[in-house]
C-alpha cells in the first residue's frame, strides 16, 4: 500500500469529482493535510452542509434552502416574468446584470436527441403548469445560444404560445470588445437584424 | 505533423475544461476526425458560432497524434434553419448521429460527407415528411458503409417474399420468407407497403425523397425499422431514436 488508508480513501474521493484527475486529488490531499485542522474540518463541514441543506426550489427548480430560493421567495420580484434557462448557474448570470426583475425556471439542461435527452428529461410539463396557473404574462427564454439552447427555445415557444402568453428570446449580438472581422455569420446576422436607432 | 485543409460538418460537441471543446467531424477526404477547438467557449473567441453541430465549415486543421486542432474556420453553410424548427432539428440530429456512430474513428468512407451535406440542405428547404427524408438516409448511409439492407427476395432462398406481414431479420441485415425464418434474432415485422417503400427510399436520390408521402403511420414504422437496421449493422444503439420515436408517437396521438 503507498498511502495509509485515510490518505488513500481521500485521493480516491477528491479524484471523483470532475477535471480532477489522481495526480491532482494527491496534490490537493496532501495540502489538506498540511493546513490547520479547523481549515480542512471547515471545508468538510461545508461540504456535509451544503449537501443537507441544499435541495432544488419547488417552484423553479434553483437551488434552495428550504422549500423556495431566494428569488421565488422574495414579494418585490415580479411572477408575471418568467426567465427560462438551462442551469442554476445560469441564474448568477442573469443576476449579475442587474437588468431583470421577474423569477426563473430552471429546465435542467436542454434538448439533445444525441445525448438521448428529450423534452420529458427535462422540467417542461412543470414551466407549462406554472405558465397556466401563475398568471405569467412573458416567459424570456434564456438558454444558451447554441444548436441545443436554440431548438430548446423554439419548442417551448410552440408549447406556450397557444397559451396566450408573450413568449421573447434574448437578444443575439456581437460581444463587447469583440471584432466584427471574427463574428460569425449568424451572430453577426442577428446583430444587423436587431441593430438599435442612435 | 502536418496542417490540413478539408470542407467538414460537425457532428457534436464535448467540453474540455473551462474553455475549449472535442469535436466531432466528418470530412469530405480525411473521414471521421476528433478535433480540440482552443478556446472556443469564450464569448470573443475567433470560431465564434461557426462550430456548431449542423455547420459546414472549410477547415485548417493541425494534424494530432490522437486529437487533431482546429485552426481556422470559415462558414460554408450554417443550416441555420434546423435550429429554430423543432421537427427538423430532431431529424437533423439524428442523422448526425447515424453518421458519427457508423464510422471508427479517421476511417474514411466515400461518399458519406455528400450525402450528409445533401441531406442536411434537403431538410432545411421544403419536406413533405421529415421522417421519410431519415429513413431514406438511415438506409443510404447504411449501404455506403457496407451494409446494404437486402430487400428484394428473402436473402437465404432468393424467393419473393408475399403476401400478409414481412419479417425484416435485423441481424442478418434483409426480408427472410417464412420457409427460411430462423427462429434466434430480432426482427420486426413490415406491411408489404411499408417494405415497397423502403426500397423506393433506398433507391431514389433525396430530393425526390423530400417530395415523397405516406401515412403518419407507415412512415414512423418505416423510420423505425430503418434505424433498427442501423442500430443492428453499426452493434451500438442509437440515443436518438428514442427521442424521435417519443416525439412522433405523441404527434401521431395528437388530434389533427
Amino acid at each position: 500500500m503507498l498511502y495509509a488508508p485515510p490518505i488513500a480513501r481521500l485521493v480516491e474521493e477528491l479524484s471523483k469529482l470532475p477535471g480532477i484527475g489522481q495526480k491532482t486529488a494527491q496534490r490537493l490531499t496532501f495540502h489538506l493535510l498540511k493546513v490547520p485542522q479547523e481549515e480542512a474540518r471547515a471545508l468538510a463541514e461545508a461540504i456535509v452542509e451544503a449537501r443537507e441543506k441544499v435541495a432544488f426550489c419547488a417552484r423553479c427548480f434553483n437551488f434552495a434552502q428550504g422549500e423556495l430560493c431566494e428569488f421565488c421567495a422574495n414579494p418585490r420580484r415580479d411572477p408575471s416574468l418568467v426567465c427560462v434557462v438551462e442551469r442554476p448557474q445560469d441564474i448568477v448570470a442573469v443576476e449579475r446584470t442587474g437588468e431583470f426583475r421577474g423569477l426563473y425556471h430552471v429546465l435542467g439542461g436542454a434538448i439533445s436527441p444525441i445525448d438521448g435527452i428529450g423534452p420529458e428529461d427535462l422540467k417542461v410539463r412543470e414551466l407549462l403548469e406554472r405558465v397556466r396557473k401563475d398568471g405569467v404574462s412573458e416567459v424570456i427564454m434564456a438558454t444558451n445560444p447554441r444548436v441545443e439552447g436554440e431548438a430548446t427555445a423554439a419548442y417551448l415557444a410552440g408549447l406556450l404560445k397557444p397559451l396566450g402568453v408573450k413568449v421573447t428570446r434574448i437578444a443575439s449580438g456581437i460581444p463587447v470588445g469583440g471584432d466584427l472581422e471574427y463574428a460569425d455569420e449568424i451572430t453577426l446576422g442577428r446583430a444587423l437584424k436587431g441593430r438599435l436607432e442612435l | 505533423m502536418a496542417n490540413f485543409k478539408d470542407e467538414a460538418i460537425v457532428l457534436r460537441t464535448y467540453d474540455l475544461g473551462e474553455a475549449d471543446r472535442i469535436l466531432s467531424l466528418i470530412t469530405s477526404r480525411h473521414g471521421l476526425r476528433r478535433v480540440v477547438a482552443k478556446g472556443v467557449k469564450r464569448t470573443g473567441s475567433r470560431f465564434g458560432g461557426r462550430l456548431e453541430p449542423f455547420t459546414q465549415v472549410r477547415a485548417l486543421l493541425h494534424e494530432g497524434r490522437n486529437l487533431d486542432t482546429v485552426i481556422q474556420a470559415e462558414t460554408a453553410r450554417t443550416h441555420a434553419a434546423l435550429r429554430g424548427d423543432y421537427s427538423k432539428f430532431l431529424h437533423g440530429q439524428v442523422m448526425l448521429e447515424l453518421v458519427e456512430k457508423s464510422l471508427q474513428e479517421r476511417q474514411e468512407v466515400p461518399r458519406l460527407f455528400d450525402i450528409l451535406r445533401v441531406s442536411l440542405d434537403v431538410l432545411e428547404g421544403e419536406v413533405s415528411d421529415p421522417s421519410l427524408l431519415l429513413a431514406a438516409f438511415s438506409l443510404k448511409v447504411s449501404a455506403l458503409t457496407g451494409y446494404r439492407p437486402h430487400l428484394d427476395c428473402c436473402l437465404h432462398c432468393g424467393r419473393e417474399v408475399a403476401g400478409g406481414k414481412v419479417s425484416l431479420d435485423l441481424g442478418e441485415g434483409g426480408v427472410t420468407c417464412p420457409r427460411c425464418r430462423s427462429h434466434s434474432g430480432e426482427r420486426v415485422y413490415l406491411d408489404p407497403e411499408c417494405l415497397a417503400l423502403m426500397r423506393r427510399l433506398l433507391r431514389e436520390e433525396m430530393s425526390a425523397v423530400a417530395r415523397m408521402e405516406c401515412g403518419q403511420r407507415e412512415a414512423m414504422e418505416v423510420l423505425s425499422a430503418s434505424l433498427r437496421l442501423a442500430e443492428a449493422f453499426m452493434e451500438r444503439p442509437l440515443k436518438s431514436r428514442h427521442v424521435i420515436m417519443r416525439y412522433l408517437e405523441g404527434n401521431a396521438r395528437r388530434p389533427r
